[in-house]
């Protein structure tokens, strides 16, 4: 039984925002971590139900290369923490090649795909 | 002539992500400050920025980049300059280059600087070949040994690699 809600959906999911959930994108404009703060009111999807987030809302994002792909993984959260960099390159070593390959052939500029790995184990 | 300089030059965007007036703002300065640039109209012009346009692609750095280059194979070729610190005396020493996923090392190069500011190109060749300091590296660390005292030189160690 998944144990999360969203688990084994790993399908793109267009402007549908879930806490936590790594997103798997093409390579983004820079290579280094970067993160964008977004205050709070945003709609996201929490199991299915929508919700609003109730504080601000940090975006990680670092890009990566497997398997002579270049690829970016992203993540929208309530944390602010320096240990969030550390959690995406760990993720980025256990993501499998072929699914870097599925994501990149369905990647667009606002398109993506959310992997089944979230920045806490639920 | 000059080629535009973007005032916000570190600007990145992902799906999802909101964008602020103020961001929107930098955006628009960007654009305009690539319309009111001016274009290359002959190779005067294009020579004068290669040294620009490489700068700007490869951009010697502490910290990894990506150089804009490919290997044989298609994987992107990025840099990383390291600051070695001294040459050995009459030892080995290795330093972390701090690189993850190394897969392989186009180029490996450097310069060392003694304290009478004489430059020195990586590795260090001397006419009295006992003087001599091999530099090589592996997936971790960058080695330098030699078999005299070349303590008195600051050595920096450029990468150039591919990752796996």
């Amino acid at each position: 039984m998944p144990s999360h809600p969203n688990e084994g959906n790993n399908e793109t999911m267009n402007n549908l925002l879930e806490l936590n959930r790594i997103a798997l994108w093409k390579p983004k404009l820079l290579d280094e971590l970067t993160m964008r703060e977004t205050g709070k009111g945003r709609p996201y999807s929490d199991g299915g139900v929508i919700k609003r987030t109730t504080a601000k809302t940090y975006r990680y994002a670092k890009n990566y290369e497997k398997g002579k792909q270049k690829f970016c993984l992203f993540v929208i959260t309530y944390k602010n923490d320096a240990s969030i960099e550390d959690k995406l390159d760990k993720i980025a070593k256990k993501i499998k090649v072929a699914e870097i390959t599925s994501a990149l052939e369905t990647s667009t500029d606002s398109s993506f795909t959310y992997t089944n790995y979230y920045l806490e184990e639920k | 002539m000059a080629i535009a300089v973007l005032p916000y030059p570190n600007m990145d965007f992902v799906p999802l992500d909101v964008l602020t007036a103020d961001e929107l703002d930098q955006l628009v300065a960007n654009i305009n400050a690539i319309n009111s640039a001016t274009i290359p109209t002959n190779i005067t012009d294009l020579t004068d920025n290669v040294g620009l346009i490489t700068n700007t692609n490869i951009g010697y750095s502490t910290s990894e980049k990506d150089t804009g280059l490919t290997w044989t194979d298609g994987s992107h070729i990025y840099a990383k300059t390291v600051h070695f610190g001294t040459a050995p005396n009459n030892a080995s020493k290795q330093v972390a280059h701090g690189i993850s996923n190394l897969d392989k090392v186009i180029k490996l190069d450097g310069f060392a600087v003694n304290t009478n500011n004489q430059y020195y190109a990586l590795p260090l060749m001397f006419a009295n070949s006992a003087y001599n300091t091999q530099v090589y590296v592996d997936a971790s660390y960058i080695y330098m040994i030699n078999t005299a005292d070349r303590s008195a030189y600051d050595c920096y160690v450029t990468l150039f690699y591919t990752k796996s």
